[in-house]
C-alpha cells in the first residue's frame, strides 16, 4: 500500500473529545481519493496529521514504504515529501508567482529549477502571470499557483483541503475540470478533502465518508473518472 | 498517552528556538523574583527606621502623584484623541502626529526647563517685569514642588493615553458613532454617552501605562523634592548604602503594583464589548465650522506648544549660549555611550521579542500565554525595582563565580566582574523595556497566519529558513517599530541608568540630570537637546511605519 494509516487517534487538548479515533485506511499509488464529511468532522485534522503538522496521540502512518509516524518515530513535516494545498492557499504575499513556485525547489540547481518552473507554469497555464504578486491574481489563479507550488518539488502525495471553498459558485465547475486535468497530467497520488459531494464526484476515483472522527466507511461509492 | 510518544513530543519541541526563549524568560523573571524573595529576608535597623518614620510619607507622595497625574493625563489624552478622531478642523492631520511628539522629551528635562523658565529670573517673569512692569506675587506661576511634578508629568505622559485612545476611536468605533449620529446626539452627548464608554478598555490600558511611568519616575520627583517610593529607593541605596532596605522598599512597590493590576481586572470585569466589530472603513469625521473649529485647533496648539515647542525652543536658546563651554571631548563619549547602550539594548530586546512572539505563535497554549505575560511584565516594574533586582542578582553571581575569575581573566580573586560591567546595565534595560519590543512583534504576527509557515515546512524548508524568508519579511515593519520604541525608552531612561551604570559611565541622560541637580541648568541644555533630537528620530520612525 502506498499510504497506510493504522489506528490513528488525535485530539487537540486533553479536555476535548478525540477528533480522530482509531482511524485506519489505505491509498494505492496513483489513486485520487476523496474524503467527504460535514464541517467539523476532522477532515482538515486528518490532512494535518498526514502532513506532519500535528502529532497523533496514537497510531502509525506509512508513506511509500517508509514509516513516518510511529510510537518512536516522527518524521518532521519538512522531511516527509508531502505536498499540500491549503484552504486559503497560503501563498506568500511578498513573493511573486515564480518565487512562490520555486520556494520548495532548493535541492535543484539553477537551470534545472528554471526548467521545472516553466513546466509548472505551463501545467497550470499561468505563464503570463509569473511576475505578479498573489494579490494581483483572481481566486482561481491563486489556487492554480498554490497547486503548482505544491507539485513543483514532486511530492509523493498531494493533499488538498477544500480547495474550492473560496471560489465563486459559477466558477467552481470550470475550475474543478481544470484541477482534474492538472492532477491527471501530473499523475500523482492525491488525497482530497471536501464537504461538498460535487467536488469529489468531479475529481476522485474513490470516496470515503467520515463523520465526527469516526470512520463510517470507504468504497461506499466508487467513481472512476 | 504512551511514554514513548510523550518523549517523542518533548524531543520535537525542545529545539534551540524554544530553549533560548525559555532562557530569555528566565532572565526577565529572576531579578523580580529576587526582589519578591526579599520579603523573607531579615532587615536591619535602617528598615525599621524607614518603616516607622518615612514609609507613610513615601506612599502618600506616590499615591497623590499617581492619582493626579493619572487622572489629568488620561483626561487630556482622551479629549485630544476624541477631537482628532471625530472632527475635521484646520491642521487636524498635522496635529494628529504632532501630539505624539512630546514622547520624545524626557519628563525630567521638561521639569528643570519649566521650573527655570517660570522662576523669578526666568524668561516669563522677566518678560512681564521688563515690558509690562508687572510683578507676580511669589509662588503664583512658579512650576515647583508637588504642583510642578504633577504639571510636568501630566504634560509629558498624556501621549500614552492619546495614542491608544486614538487608535481605538479610529478603528473600533465607526459603527457606534455613526449610529449615534442618526439618533441625533450632539457633540458633548456623543463624547460622554458614547466615546467614554466605548473607549473604556483603551482608557484603562492607557492610564495603566501612565501610572507605571509615574511610579517609575525618579527624575521629576527628585528634582521637585516630592517624596515617592522610587526616590526613597535611591536614598536608601545611595544615602544609606543599604541594599536590603532598598530591596524591601522595592518589594512594597511591587505590592502596590499588584494592587493596581487587581483594580484593573476589577474595572474590566463584566464589561466585555464586542471587539470583533473591527471597522476597516475610517470614521466619517464631522466638519467643525466657525469658532468651534478654531477652538479645536487652539486646544491642540496649546497642548503641543506647552508639551513640546516652548521647552524645545527654550532649550535651543540655552544651548546656543552654552554649547561652546559644554562641548568638551567627553561629549562625544556621552553620545556614543547613549547610542551604544540603546542600540545594544534594543537589539537584544528585538531578538528575544521575536523569539518569544514566535514561540507563542507556534505553540499557542496556556503556558505560552504565561510566557507572554512574563516577557511583558517589565513595563510595570519601576526602573529602580528592576535595578535593585538586577544588582542583587549580579552581585550574587559574582560571589558564586569568584573562584573562576582569576583563571579566566586578568583580575585579582574576590573582584567584582559582572556587577561592574555594562552587561548589568543592558540586562536592566532589556528587562524593563522588553514589553515595547514584544508587543509590537506579537501584533505583527497577526499578519502572518500559521499556514504560511506550515506551507514552507511542507515545501521542505527548515524552521530557520522559514523564519528568514517568510516570517521576517512580513514582520519587518513591526520589528522596526518595536526596536525604535525600545531604543526611545532606553535613551530616555534615567533611574535605571543611574543605578546600574558602571563607574564613570555617563550617558546623555545621566549627564543632563547631573547638571540639572547641580543647578547648572543652561549647561544641561545641549545634552538635553541632543537626547531629544535622537528621540524624535525614533518617534518619526515609529510613526512612519505605523502608517502602513
Ligand atoms: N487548533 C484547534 N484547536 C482545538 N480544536 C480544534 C482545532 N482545530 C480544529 N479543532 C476542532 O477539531 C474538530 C475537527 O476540525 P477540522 O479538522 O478542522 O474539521 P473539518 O476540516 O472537517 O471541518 C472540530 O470540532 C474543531 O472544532
Ligand atoms: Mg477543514
Amino acid at each position: 500500500m502506498f499510504v497506510d494509516i493504522q489506528n490513528l487517534s488525535f485530539r487537540y487538548s486533553k479536555k476535548q473529545q478525540p477528533v480522530i479515533d482509531r482511524f485506519s485506511f489505505t491509498i494505492k499509488k496513483g489513486e485520487i481519493v476523496g474524503i467527504v464529511g460535514a464541517s467539523g468532522s476532522g477532515k482538515s485534522t486528518l490532512l494535518r496529521l498526514l502532513a506532519g503538522l500535528e502529532d497523533p496521540t496514537a497510531g502509525s502512518i506509512e508513506l511509500d514504504g517508509r514509516l513516518i509516524v510511529g510510537d518512536n518515530t516522527y518524521i518532521e513535516a519538512e522531511k516527509r515529501g508531502v505536498g499540500m494545498v491549503f484552504q486559503n492557499y497560503a501563498l506568500f504575499p511578498h513573493l511573486t508567482v515564480s518565487e512562490n513556485i520555486c520556494f520548495g525547489l532548493h535541492k535543484m540547481k539553477r537551470p534545472e529549477k528554471k526548467k521545472r518552473l516553466d513546466e509548472m507554469l505551463e501545467l497550470v497555464q499561468l505563464q503570463e502571470f509569473a511576475k505578479r504578486y498573489p494579490h494581483e491574481l483572481s481566486g482561481g489563479q491563486q489556487q492554480r499557483v498554490a497547486l503548482a507550488r505544491a507539485l513543483a518539488p514532486s511530492p509523493s502525495i498531494l493533499l488538498m483541503d477544500e480547495p474550492f471553498s473560496n471560489l465563486d459558485t459559477n466558477l467552481k465547475s470550470l475550475i474543478r475540470m481544470e484541477v482534474r486535468d492538472i492532477l491527471q497530467k501530473a499523475n500523482i497520488t492525491c488525497l482530497f478533502v471536501s464537504h461538498d459531494q460535487a467536488d469529489v464526484d468531479a475529481i476522485c476515483d474513490r470516496i470515503i465518508y467520515i463523520d465526527c472522527a469516526t470512520y463510517i466507511g470507504s468504497d461506499k461509492e466508487s467513481i472512476t473518472v | 498517552m504512551k511514554t514513548s510518544i510523550w518523549l517523542r513530543e518533548i524531543r520535537r519541541r525542545a529545539n534551540s528556538w524554544f530553549i533560548i526563549t525559555m532562557l530569555g524568560a528566565l532572565v526577565i523573571i529572576m531579578p523580580v523574583a529576587y526582589v519578591v524573595l526579599s520579603f523573607f529576608q531579615p532587615t536591619g535597623e535602617n528598615w525599621e527606621h524607614i518603616k516607622e518614620f518615612l514609609l507613610a510619607d513615601y506612599v502618600k507622595g506616590s499615591v497623590i502623584l499617581v492619582g493626579s497625574v493619572g487622572f489629568l493625563s488620561t483626561t487630556i489624552g482622551l479629549v485630544l484623541a476624541w477631537i482628532v478622531a471625530a472632527y475635521e478642523f484646520p491642521l487636524r492631520k498635522q496635529f494628529k502626529w504632532l501630539l505624539i511628539i512630546p514622547l520624545a522629551i524626557p519628563p525630567y528635562i521638561a521639569a528643570y526647563t519649566y521650573s527655570t523658565m517660570t522662576s523669578y529670573t526666568g524668561v516669563i517673569q522677566s518678560l512681564f517685569r521688563n515690558y509690562f512692569d508687572y510683578q507676580f506675587t511669589p509662588g503664583t506661576i512658579e512650576i515647583m514642588s508637588l504642583r510642578g511634578a504633577v504639571f510636568v508629568l501630566t504634560l509629558f505622559l498624556y501621549p500614552y493615553v492619546y495614542m491608544i485612545a486614538l487608535n481605538y476611536f479610529e478603528k473600533q468605533s465607526a459603527s457606534y458613532i455613526e449610529s449615534a449620529k442618526t439618533l441625533g446626539l450632539n457633540g458633548f452627548q456623543m463624547f460622554f454617552r458614547l466615546g467614554l464608554p466605548i473607549a473604556r478598555p483603551a482608557i484603562i490600558a492607557g492610564s495603566m501605562l501612565v501610572i507605571f511611568e509615574v511610579l517609575s519616575d525618579y527624575g521629576v520627583a527628585s528634582f521637585f523634592g516630592v517624596r515617592t517610593i522610587s526616590t526613597a529607593i535611591f536614598q536608601t541605596w545611595f544615602g544609606m548604602y543599604d541594599i536590603n532596605a532598598a530591596m524591601r522598599l522595592a518589594a512594597w512597590l511591587l505590592v502596590i503594583i499588584l494592587g493596581i493590576f487587581m483594580l484593573e481586572r476589577f474595572l474590566r470585569k463584566g464589561r466585555k464589548y464586542d471587539t470583533n466589530v473591527t471597522q476597516s472603513r475610517p470614521l466619517a469625521r464631522k466638519k467643525l465650522r466657525g469658532w468651534t473649529a478654531w477652538l479645536a485647533s487652539l486646544s491642540c496648539s496649546i497642548v503641543f506648544f506647552s508639551a513640546f515647542l516652548i521647552p524645545f525652543v527654550q532649550l535651543i536658546y540655552w544651548s546656543l549660549k552654552t554649547y561652546e563651554k559644554v562641548w568638551r571631548a567627553d561629549f562625544i563619549t556621552l553620545i556614543t555611550n547613549s547610542l551604544v547602550a540603546a542600540l545594544i539594548g534594543a537589539l537584544i530586546i528585538s531578538f528575544f521579542a521575536i523569539l518569544a512572539a514566535r514561540t507563542i505563535n507556534l505553540y499557542p497554549s496556556a503556558s505560552s500565554n504565561l510566557l507572554a505575560r512574563i516577557m511583558t511584565s517589565g513595563y510595570a516594574v519601576p526602573g529602580a525595582v528592576v535595578a535593585i533586582g538586577v544588582l542583587a542578582l549580579f552581585i550574587t553571581l559574582d560571589e558564586k563565580l569568584a573562584f573562576i575569575y582569576p583563571k579566566l581573566l586578568d583580575v585579582e580573586s574576590g573582584s567584582l566582574v559582572l556587577s561592574m560591567s555594562i552587561a548589568m546595565l543592558i540586562t536592566g534595560y532589556v528587562i524593563r523595556f522588553m514589553a515595547q519590543g514584544f508587543n509590537s512583534v506579537e501584533s505583527g504576527y497577526t499578519k502572518v497566519p500559521p499556514s504560511y509557515r506550515e506551507a514552507s515546512f511542507l515545501l521542505g524548508r527548515s524552521m530557520t529558513y522559514t523564519f528568514w524568508k517568510v516570517e521576517f519579511p512580513l514582520l519587518r515593519g513591526s520589528i522596526l517599530i518595536g526596536f525604535a520604541l525600545a531604543f526611545l525608552e532606553i535613551m530616555k531612561e534615567l533611574p535605571l541608568t543611574l543605578l546600574l551604570r558602571p563607574f564613570n559611565f555617563d550617558t546623555l541622560a545621566t549627564r543632563t540630570y547631573q547638571y540639572a541637580i547641580d543647578e547648572r541648568i543652561y549647561e544641561a541644555a545641549p545634552s538635553s537637546l541632543l537626547l531629544i533630537c535622537l528621540s524624535i528620530l525614533s518617534v518619526i520612525i515609529i510613526l512612519r511605519f505605523e502608517e502602513k
